[in-house]
This record gives C-alpha cells, structure tokens and sequence, in this order.
C-alpha cells in the first residue's frame, strides 16, 4: 500500500497539511475547554466564599501587593501581544523576526515569575501564609482568602512555567528555521496556550487584588 | 477564506485596548461606586477575555467550529456556577 | 509492510514495537490487557466482601479492612476498569475503521493516554499495597483531609494521572470524529456508536478536569494541614461533594453511554433492520452527555444542601429519563418484526436493554426526593448503581467484545459456549443484585461489614449469585484464550453487518483500509431479507 507522495510535515494519518493543521487546532480548543473547567473548579471555590465571607474577602484583599500586582498584569498582556506578533511574522513569512518575537515573549514570562517571586517573598514576610503562622491581626476566614490566593497563582504560576518551556523549545525551533507562512501550527499552539494563561491571570487579578480596594 | 486579514497594527491596538482596560479596572477599584464597582469589574474583565480571545487567539478569522469548541468550556463554566449557586444562594449559613 | 496480508497484529511482534506502538489497534489491546489485570483485583476485593457478607458477624475481616475492601473495589471498577472499558479498549479499536480513517487524529497522544492510565494504575496500586485507603471511592472531606490515617494523597495522585489520561481520550476521539471522517460519511449517516463515544467524550474532556482540580485541592488540603473544606475554618465539606460530583455524576454516563452505542450496533445487526427513529437515538445521545451535566446534587439530597437546590436537582434527575426511554424504546421497535438470531451479543445486548430498564427505573425511585431519604446510603443504591454499571456497562462490553473478537483477533469464538455464558451472566448478576434491593430498601446500610441477622438470608442469596457471575466471567476468558489458537477463521465479515469496520479484512491492515472508503448510504442498510443471500461476504 502506497502512500501519496505528501509534505514531509504532514503525519501518515492525514490527508492533507490542511487537515492536520485544522485537527490540532480544534484539538487546542479542546484542550483549552478542559483547562476552563480545571480552572474553574478553583474560581468557583472563590464565589462561594467571597459570597459568604465578604467582609474577610476585603480584609485579605488589602493585605496583597497592588503595585506587584499591576506590573504583572501589564507584563502578561505586553507577552500576549509579542506571542501574537510572533504567530502573525510566521504567517507573514518574515522568518527572522519569529525567533525575535518569541525570545522577547520569553523574557516577559520570565520576568512575570521574578516579580511574583518577590511579591510572594513579601507575602511571607506579611504572615500571609495560611496555618499555624498566620498574621494574628487578620480574622481566621482571611485565612481561606489567602488560601485560594496561594494555590489560584500557584497553580497559574505554574501554568506560565509550563509555557516557558514550551516557548524555550518554539524558540529554539524558529531560531533552526522551522517555522514559515507553510508550517507554523506548533507555534499557533503554543500561541494559544500562552493567551489563554493571559486570561486567567486577567480575571486573578481583579479578584484577589482589588475586593472593594477603596474602603 | 479571510478576506479581512489580521496585521500588526491591529494586534498592537488591542493590545492599547486591554492596557487601558486594564487602568480603568485598577482606577475604578478604588472609587466607592457601590454594587457598581463588582459590575464594572466583571463586564472590563469579561472584555479583556473577549478581546485576547478574538483578536490575539485569532478566533474571528477562524472558522464557526473554532467559535463553539472555543465557547463550549465557558458554556460548561456557567453550568457548575449555576447550579452550584442554586445550592449556596438559598442556603442557612451560620 | 507494503504487503497487503500483513495485518496490525504481524506487522511486528517485538514488545518494544507493542510498547511503542501508535496504532489505534495496538493501543486498544494494551488497553484491554491492562483494564483486565485491574478489573481482576478488583473483581477478588468483590469477592472478599460477598464471603464477609454471608454472616451477619465480622469474622472473616475487620471493619477497617473492609472499608479499604470496598473503597480499592470503587477506585478500580470506576477509573480502571469502567471509564477505559468500552472507550479505550473498543472505542480506540473501532471508532478509526468505522469512519474510514487510518488512524486516530493524534496516535502518539493516543499512546501517551495508555502510559498515564498506567503510570496512574501503578500510583493506586501501590498505595494499596502499602496499606490501603479507606475513604470510599469519593473521598469525602474532611475525613479523606483530616482524619484518615491512609494513603490518600497517594491514591488521588494515581487517579489525577490516569484523569489526564482519560482527557486525551475524548479529545482524539472528538477530533477523529470531526476531521477524519471517510469521503460522503456525514453526520447523519454515522454509526450510533460514534455518536455515543462522541458525547461519551464530551463528558471526558468536560468534566474529568473538574475531578483532577478537586482531588488536586483535597491534597493540598491534606498536605498543608489548613484548607477550605475544612469547617475548621469556615469551610463547607459540601463543596467538596458539589466539585466531586459535577464530575462524578457525568462519569456515571461514561459508564453507560458507550454501552447504548454498543447496544445499536448489535440490536440492528442481529435484528437484520435499520435502526428505529435513527435521529432520535443520535440527539438521545448528545441529550443524556449534556442533561448528565445538570443532575448532580441529587447525590447530596441528604447533605446540608439546600433543600431548594434538592427539588432543582430532583426535577433536572427526571429529565434524563426521557432520552434514555427514548433510546429504549427505539431498540424495542427495531426488534419489532425483525429477523431476530441469538447469538452472543445479541442475548448480551438483550440482557443489556432488561437491566438498564431494572437500573433505570430504580433510578428514577432515586431522583425523588422523599424516597431517597428513606433509602440514601442502603443497599438500594448499591443495587440501582450496579444494575446500570455492570448490568448495563458490563454486559455491553461483553456484547462488543464478541460482536467485534472476530474483526480484532481474526478468530470466531465458540458460539454455543458464548450464548451459555451470556446466560449464566444473565442469571448470576440478577441473583447478586435483586436481593439488594429489598436489602436496601429493608434498610441495610452499605459500607459496613455485619449487619442485623435477619438480613441474611439476602446476603446468602447475593453470595451465591455472585458466585455464578464469576462463572459467567471466567468461561468468556477461557474460550477467548482457546478461541485465539483453535477459533475458526473469521472472514471479513461474519456477521453479514453493515459498517465500514466490516468492509476491511479481519485483523485489520496496520493501516486499515487498501484504500479509503467512500460512503454512499445511510447506516444500517440493511437489504431486505429476501435479498440477503446475495450480500453474503460482501
């Protein structure tokens, strides 16, 4: 049985590179839609506790670090714009740019991690670490704020970890010039990823940061 | 099959969107606007996502299935929140 | 390789070229090897509490051994043998060669899935061997966060990764479906077997990531020693239990919704008829993986949930009757002035249709409120999820697993042997289960290992059966094992069925199709019966 001669980046199962680029794609989605809903599981346990602690909601919102916070943000949605610029210099054919666009991304994402770094470092100064330790001047259900502040960044903290990693390995692609306007779904993977982490971040930030900042 | 085509400045422009969106967030948190405050959040924060989602993650240049896988997580998000809130909305709390 | 008489099984017999394998074939046997290891220890934990049951004393474990018992027994059944049965084993099989594709969309994802269902295996396996868990399989808090002097982290660690595992799944399959469809096979002329493992794979990619999370915050909870289930703090347990089974609960359709597809299939081909109302079946699917998604709390009817959300969750309960009568009634119209044979999995899928409707029905008891709390956490429950999950899942993947032996080994097995065995089945798990029901319903808690004496003459009875079940298990094993050396040679297609599966020789090339099929016709075109000698061996 002879297979039809074929793009050598097109994988047996395929007909054709159209397919194959379409069936990742939706199968990114796919993958997204799960990481919606283990994400979700967390923000649920949040509304349901805000909903029922408010006032230690606002007490613990206070005690986190907006400065940190805000360059953070700022820092993230900056590294969206240069994955997508990184995706669009594939599809535009500017080959060089690429590996230019996704170093920079990486850059960005490294710094989001040593500025979270320190602000964590703060944040165990401030005896924000819930358990025996705990700050004594806050009210025991602050304690239930900090924790789902812990594992909601920690649990996105590690999600921006994992897309280092997948950029470290983009970027070492591009730079042997893997990628161009014909091949680039690797890339648009790995775009999506990154944008979706983007997301998330987007909605923490304004619920562990800002709960009713101005009282 | 996308006669409209994204470039480099559109990219940039959301990107202008989603910092001032991002300011008037942080500015609004900090005025006494009463229940406003939580709704402004929401509805900023929600646009954000829906910038990033449309412009950055290309899904308007996208065909309709992209549309609805991408919807269906968020369309499942707001099945365990519902129902979860039909739980804890009509519940004694002590 | 370019030899067309080289199929899946001889193109390499090395165990590096089986370990290493991308092929959907291959991937599905490695599945149904490793779910029967653990449905056999799974099966002997079983066994060790019907033998305690048959008195009314503890004499042969104690209570702390039996409750590790019936909790390895659930962790096992539900995510090592249950969820991967029909949808690894004969789903990654199946699905490619029945939509005409050469493989799944993504083979080495496939391949990666069977490697964190085992790496997750080895994780609870090894956690039961050092001495067990004993939370139940639903790790309620905060006795699974606080209390329970066991390996849960451990065991929770196993399931997490083998989740991860059952997520790729239903992500292949979903793309398989929508990409890799042969020329002219649209939605509406897909085999209903596809449709049940498309929605059964919407609940896997939707709800299995809300299971990984909670078991991931249960850990974490156990592990730092402060949490938020913990009412220590002013958390709510009941929050586990609502996180836990907005999974769960839809699990419990991964566990019966690829056995109604099975059920299709097997019901039109022995019937020799298309199937009854084709459209109705399909959205009856697609309706049970979503309204699966809104029913959950009737779980927690005697939690301190609300008594509001109760009567929400009670009413959503009953909607998921509808599709499943639906679907019930369209097989019993398909049988209806059918050409109706008894082979093996047709007595299997009939068996299958009277247990689910026992299953079912008892189900619906469940739902309402008031009789729920009369019979929450008996032996009720334990019967009506039994009949669903083994009278129902179990039996149809035996069913599948003798409709499709000859198409995967090449080989018939022996028929006779096989109608007697789905009998004994038939028998041996009504006998087990029917007595719990009026165990339940006389009020004999489940999870406790002595009961009052005059329960006893159920226990006995359900022993017993149970006894004749694991007769109805180990025949089919033996007379598999036979059928792979003395079988007669299967033709193409033995059964005469319609289906792409069926077109291609038996065991299939490693690549499926000498050419990809183009399809003209709806499925289940079965010819009318006065035309069926010409379609012999088509």
């Amino acid at each position: 049985m002879k297979m039809p001669e074929k793009n050598s980046n097109v994988a047996e199962q395929f007909e054709d590179a159209q397919q194959q680029s379409e069936a990742a794609h939706l199968g990114m989605w796919t993958f997204i839609a799960t990481e919606v809903l283990f994400f979700g599981g967390l923000f649920l346990a949040y509304f349901v506790y805000r909903h029922f602690y408010f006032h230690e909601f606002v007490i613990g919102s206070k005690r986190t670090d907006v400065l940190f916070g805000t360059i953070n943000s700022i820092i993230l949605l900056t590294s969206s714009l240069t994955m997508a610029l990184a995706v669009h210099a594939a599809k535009e054919n500017y080959r060089r740019q690429i590996s230019r666009w996704l170093l920079l991304t990486l850059l960005l994402g490294f710094s989001f991690l040593v500025v979270k770094g320190f602000e964590y470092h703060k944040d165990i100064h401030d005896q924000l670490v819930p358990g025996a330790n705990f700050n004594p001047a806050l009210p025991a259900q602050s304690q239930i704020f900090f924790w789902l502040y812990w594992t909601m960044t920690g649990l996105h903290a590690i999600h921006v970890c994992i897309g280092l990693g997948v950029m470290s390995v983009m970027t070492f692609l591009a730079r042997r010039g893997k990628f161009s306007a014909v091949y680039r779904t690797p890339l648009e993977l790995a775009g999506l990823y990154w944008h979706f982490v983007d997301i998330v971040w987007l909605f923490l930030f304004p619920l562990l940061y800002l709960v009713q900042r101005h009282s | 099959m996308n006669l409209q085509r994204p470039t480099q400045k559109k990219f940039t422009l959301t990107w202008l969107a989603l910092v001032i969106f991002h300011f008037t967030i942080l500015g609004s948190a900090y005025l006494n606007l009463g229940i406003f405050n939580t709704l402004i959040i929401a509805a900023l924060a929600i646009v954000q996502m829906i910038l990033i989602i449309l412009f950055f993650m290309e899904v308007r240049w996208s065909a309709k299935l992209i549309w609805i896988f991408a919807a269906a997580g968020f369309f499942w998000l707001c099945i365990l929140f519902t129902l979860t809130a039909s739980d804890y909305l009509t519940r004694q709390w002590h | 390789m370019n030899e067309p008489e080289k199929n899946y099984l001889s193109a390499g017999d090395t165990v590096k070229s089986w370990l290493l394998t991308t092929d959907h074939k291959r991937i599905g046997i490695l599945y149904l090897l490793s779910i029967l290891f653990f449905f056999v220890i799974a099966a002997f934990a079983a066994a060790l509490m019907r033998l305690e049951l048959l008195t009314p004393q503890g004499d042969l474990v104690l209570s702390e051994t039996y409750n590790k018992l019936f909790t390895m027994h659930g962790v096992l059944m539900v995510w090592f043998f249950l969820i991967p049965s029909i949808p690894s084993v004969l789903g990654n099989f199946i699905i490619p060669l029945m939509i005409g594709a050469r493989d799944v969309a993504f083979p080495k994802l496939n391949l990666l899935s069977w490697y964190l269902f085992i790496i997750g295996g080895f994780f609870v396996m090894h956690a039961i061997i050092i001495g067990g868990v004993d939370t139940g399989w639903t790790f309620y808090t905060p006795y699974s966060t606080a209390y329970s002097n066991s390996h849960v982290i451990e065991m929770a660690l196993g399931i997490f990764i083998a989740g991860f595992g059952s997520i790729l799944t239903g992500l292949n399959f979903i793309i398989t479906i929508q990409k890799m469809r042969a020329p002219g096979l649209t939605w509406f002329r897909l085999p209903l077997f596809i449709w049940s493992m498309y929605s059964t794979s919407l609940i896997l990619v939707l709800a299995t990531p809300v299971l990984a999370i909670t078991l991931a915050l249960m850990a974490v909870e156990r592990i730092w020693g402060v949490g938020i289930f913990n009412p220590k703090l002013g958390g709510d347990p009941i929050l586990f239990q609502h996180l836990f089974w907005f999974y769960s609960h839809p699990a419990v359709y991964i566990m019966i919704l690829p056995g109604m597809g099975v059920v299709s299939e097997i019901i039109t081909c022995f019937s020799r008829k298309k199937i009854f109302g084709y459209h109705f079946v399909v959205f009856s699917s697609v309706a049970i993986a979503i309204i699966g998604f809104l029913v959950w709390g009737h779980h927690m009817f005697v939690s301190s949930q609300s008594i509001y959300a109760g009567m929400v969750f009670s009413f959503l309960s009953f909607l998921v009757a509808i599709p499943s009568a639906i679907k019930v009634f369209n097989w019993t119209m398909t049988l209806y002035r059918g050409s109706i044979s008894f082979e093996a999995p047709m007595l299997y899928a009939l068996s299958f249709i009277g247990l689910f409707v026992i299953g079912g029905l008892t189900g619906l008891m469940l739902a309402s409120l008031a009789v729920d709390v009369h019979v929450h956490g008996t032996y009720f429950v334990v019967a009506h999820f039994h009949y669903i999950m083994v009278g129902g899942m179990v039996t149809a993947f035996m069913a599948g697993l003798h409709y499709w032996w000859p198409k995967i080994t090449g080989r018939m097995y022996p028929e006779k042997l096989g109608q007697l065995a789905a009998v004994i089945l038939f028998f041996g798990f009504n006998l087990t289960f029917f007595p719990q029901f009026v165990l339940g319903y006389l009020g004999m808690p489940r999870r406790v290992h002595d009961y009052a004496p005059e329960f006893q003459i159920y226990n006995v009875l359900s022993t017993a059966g149970a006894s004749i079940l694991a007769i109805g298990y180990l025949l089919p094993l033996t007379y598999f094992l036979w059928s792979l050396f003395y079988g007669k040679k299967a033709g193409p297609n033995p059964w005469r069925a319609t289906g792409l599966e069926w077109k291609t020789s038996s065991p299939p090339p490693k690549n499926n199709f000498a050419e990809t099929p183009v399809v003209t016709e709806d499925a289940y075109n079965y010819p009318p019966l006065n035309e069926i000698g010409e379609h012999e061996n088509a």
